[in-house]
């Protein structure tokens, strides 16, 4: 039935040669496994992201419901438990590979000229990641999310001069509660997804146009 | 009918009187997939540049699978839900107090409602209100039509002057026992189970009937 279908798309947008450039792409010879700790970073974002819009079909960011609608994915969908699970594994597998792979760029004194912009850049995905951690860890409105969200907040407050602003800002007032939450479920989903993805995109590009440091 | 996106596109024969065109080259068959992949396997020389990105992809393969599979379970799981009322109560039979539907008439629809509470997922007792016909057969014994015309779900509403349901929508129109008299509706209105106790009538789960009007959903 779909015989014939590569072909057809091929004759027409010829897009061999793009995925052969993408894809097929020559690494030097000095590359070990400790280089793969950025990839996976990657892969287990990926993970993220399929396992979230999954969740984002239960999940209800609103004090009424968000606990029940989580209760209900972890307890009564089948696979819900897996799935969620999955995201929070996933989570943490991402904080620790992404440290994994600053270390290793650290050690390999890979952030030298001409590379000081991307690890410029790396630091702050580290510091989206680490966003969607705190960001995330609210959403289940348990006591745990409550409490934890409460000191993160107040660490945010200790910031000179703009703290209590920022504060006031991700809280959504002086009290956490709904706008809280809402907020945090904007910025987890919406927001801190479209920032992490273009600057993983300008990270790639930036490798890819400077390629991978010397070794020492 | 021209084929876009044939297999084998076929040359366009042009049709001669007496020439015979039947005689049709015999399509090749497609080889099945072990047979292609034993092909593949053995019509190149196995590198370990091909070896790797075979075990790429299959290992890729594996993997999406792991994380699909789950995935796309969980999400399509809540298609499969039945809906279950339980057993709420209408009104009582005997007269009415104000505000309840009067059900000692006999043989005449009440439109009347009544609320269950069912649990919707994560929502424990989540309110919902049913709108119903209830008709006294006499003798505690009574019938409750779903409101909705069973074409496309429109409210129907009862015509005392012509004895008719009428749905607004598609002129669809019923007999008092909910059979089809005209219009699109495949099937009679549906109806609720029903029992009484302490004198008050309770509605149960919802089911269809066919035009014998036998019940024919469990």
């Amino acid at each position: 039935m779909f015989a014939g279908t590569k072909e057809f798309i091929e004759e027409r947008l010829k897009l061999q040669p793009v995925a052969t450039r993408v894809m097929d792409h020559p690494v030097p010879r000095h590359i070990t496994w400790l280089h793969c700790f950025g990839g996976l970073t990657f892969f287990t974002f990926i993970i993220q992201v399929v396992t979230g819009i999954m969740m984002a079909f239960f999940y209800i960011p609103s004090p009424d419901h968000a606990t029940d609608s989580v209760a209900y994915l972890q307890t009564s969908v089948p696979f819900g438990s897996i799935v969620r699970n999955l995201h929070r594994w996933g989570a943490y597998a991402m904080v620790t590979l992404v440290f994994f792979h600053m270390v290793r760029v650290f050690v390999h004194k890979a952030y030298r000229k001409p590379r000081e912009l991307n690890w410029v850049l790396g630091v702050v995905l580290i510091m989206l990641v680490l966003g969607f951690g705190f960001t995330g860890y609210l959403l289940p409105w348990d006591q745990k999310a409550y409490w934890a969200t409460n000191v993160g907040l107040n660490i945010v407050g200790t910031i000179p001069f703009v703290g209590k602003t920022a504060a006031n800002f991700l809280r959504g007032g002086a009290e956490l509660g709904a706008l809280t939450l809402v907020r945090f479920y904007a910025l987890h989903v919406f927001i801190l997804p479209v920032v992490l993805v273009a600057g993983m995109l300008l990270h790639f590009a930036m490798i890819r146009k400077q390629g991978i440091a010397e070794p020492l | 009918m021209r084929k876009r996106r044939g297999k084998k596109p076929e040359p366009k024969q042009m049709t001669l009187p007496g020439v015979d065109v039947s005689t049709k080259m015999e399509a090749k068959r497609r080889p099945g997939p072990i047979a292609r992949a034993r092909l593949v396997l053995t019509s190149k020389p196995m590198t370990r540049r091909r070896f790797l990105a075979g075990t790429l992809g299959w290992v890729s393969a594996g993997i999406a699978a792991a994380l699909g599979i789950p995935t796309v379970a969980a999400v399509v799981s809540p298609s499969f839900r039945e809906d279950d009322l339980g057993w709420s109560p209408i009104a009582r039979i005997g007269k009415p107090e104000s505000g309840e539907p009067d059900l000692r008439v006999v043989d005449t629809p009440v439109l009347t409602s009544f609320t269950s509470l069912v649990e919707d997922a994560y929502l424990k007792a989540s309110p919902r209100d049913v709108a119903v016909f209830v008709v006294n057969n006499g003798n505690e014994d009574f019938t409750i039509f779903d409101v909705r015309c069973t074409h496309l779900g429109c409210p129907v509403s009862w015509k005392k002057e012509d004895g008719r349901f009428y749905s607004p929508c598609h002129a669809g129109v019923f007999d008092p026992e909910g059979r089809v008299l005209s219009g699109p509706p495949p099937r009679p209105l549906d109806r609720y189970e029903y029992k009484v106790e302490n004198g008050v009538l309770y509605a149960g789960k919802l089911f269809e009937v066919n035009d014998e009007l036998q019940r024919i959903t469990t």
